[in-house]
């Protein structure tokens, strides 16, 4: 008899589901439940994952152009500042303005923030479907973390703010995984 | 950085600054709870321990689009509270005294009073065929979340048992007579 979707049969790898709060095989039933179509389980593998972010990281990222890079800030302040707070406007704005005029003059802090960003920006204003390979601001996500090697002896507010960002960006892309 | 602790009053620190900061650290929070609901796993830092202020009402002239609307943020943090108080009692790995569908049955009447101390313009009322604003309605999907966290603990008969004595009773109590929602698990619960 097959196995169900969500038990995965490479047992040494399977990771190790400590928690009873998170449900994949609950949420499929519910969705039964209160369904009058008939539903069958979400595959959920399909997601990046973290050897493909790795390579993305050793690559080269275009930044993008002024006038997007503008938009997807806008999109980004928009968008996750609906619901939380985590970029303060004009902060911000002025970074980006910095960061456009010349590069070199933020700090690589501000320059992964400012990534962080285009992804999320990326990422909400993206109207087709996506797949692994084409999602939505996952080139800006895996050049942001490459900040995430730095642990730094005096964060500041701008870390913060950066990982923040990434958590966020990081939790859309792992919407379509079991975990 | 001591952010879950307010800057004293005595460092001279930008309003803006400070609110910023206070913001951020709820962001933060927020976030550790829902990861930890999500993920079943402990939370960073426990609610003890944080002395800093809930978000303040910025919405003058002065602050150019910085900061958010404050209810709709501290309806945010009281719920993601009350969701890690929800995987606590009826989760935790602590051997419980009180049944599971009394600890339920409290977390629901919790639940209800979050809802009935919401604005209005954060409440959502699914019978009114009306724009809602996209905040009442993220919040009210994290307030489903939470509720159906705290249902799936049960098996089918302490289901009823709460869905009879509780709140609203969900709709799908009503189809759990011909099919099992709750996959039966060896229990944590009473």
């Amino acid at each position: 008899m097959r196995a169900p979707w969500f038990v995965d049969v490479n047992v040494p790898h399977t990771p190790i589901l400590i928690a009873e709060s998170s449900d994949s095989a609950f949420a499929t039933r519910f969705r039964q439940a209160i369904s009058n179509e008939s539903q069958r389980h979400l595959p959920r593998v399909d997601y990046p994952d973290d050897e493909y972010i790795l390579n993305l990281c050793e690559r080269d990222c275009p930044m993008p152009g002024p006038v997007r890079a503008r938009y997807l800030v806008e999109a980004a302040l928009r968008s996750l500042g609906r619901s939380f707070h985590i970029l303060l406007r004009t902060i911000v704005v002025d970074e980006l303005e910095r960061f456009l005029q010349s590069p070199e003059s933020v700090s690589i802090f501000v320059r992964s923030k400012l990534l962080a960003a285009f992804a999320i920006g990326e990422l909400y204003t993206t109207r087709a479907s996506v797949t692994m390979s084409s999602f939505p601001g996952l080139t800006y996500f895996a050049r942001a973390i490459r900040v995430l090697q730095i642990v730094p002896e005096r964060p500041n507010i701008t870390v913060i703010e950066t990982k923040l960002l990434l958590a966020s960006s990081r939790l859309c892309q792992s919407l379509a995984s079991p975990y | 950085m001591g952010m879950h602790l307010n800057v004293p009053d005595s460092v001279p620190l930008d309003p803006v600054a400070r609110e910023h900061r206070h913001r951020v650290w709820w962001t933060a929070y927020i976030y550790d709870r829902m990861w930890s609901t999500i993920l079943g796993y402990p939370h960073a830092i426990s609610d003890e321990a944080i002395k800093v202020d809930l978000p303040a009402d910025m919405n003058d002239s002065s602050n150019s689009g910085n900061f958010s609307e404050r209810a709709h943020f501290v309806a945010r943090i009281s719920l993601s509270r009350l969701s890690a108080h929800v995987v606590r009692s009826i989760y935790g790995p602590a051997v419980q005294e009180t049944p599971l569908s009394s600890r339920v049955q409290s977390v629901f009447t919790d639940l209800r009073k979050w809802l009935e101390g919401l604005p209005a313009f954060l409440k959502v009322d699914p019978g009114r065929m009306v724009p809602v604003d996209p905040r009442a309605s993220s919040l009210q999907m994290m307030f489903n979340q939470v509720c159906i966290q705290t249902v799936c603990s049960l098996n089918s008969t302490d289901f009823y048992m709460v869905a009879c004595h509780s709140c609203d009773p969900p709709s799908v109590a009503s189809r759990s007579s011909q099919q099992s929602i709750i996959p039966r698990r060896p229990t944590s619960s009473s």
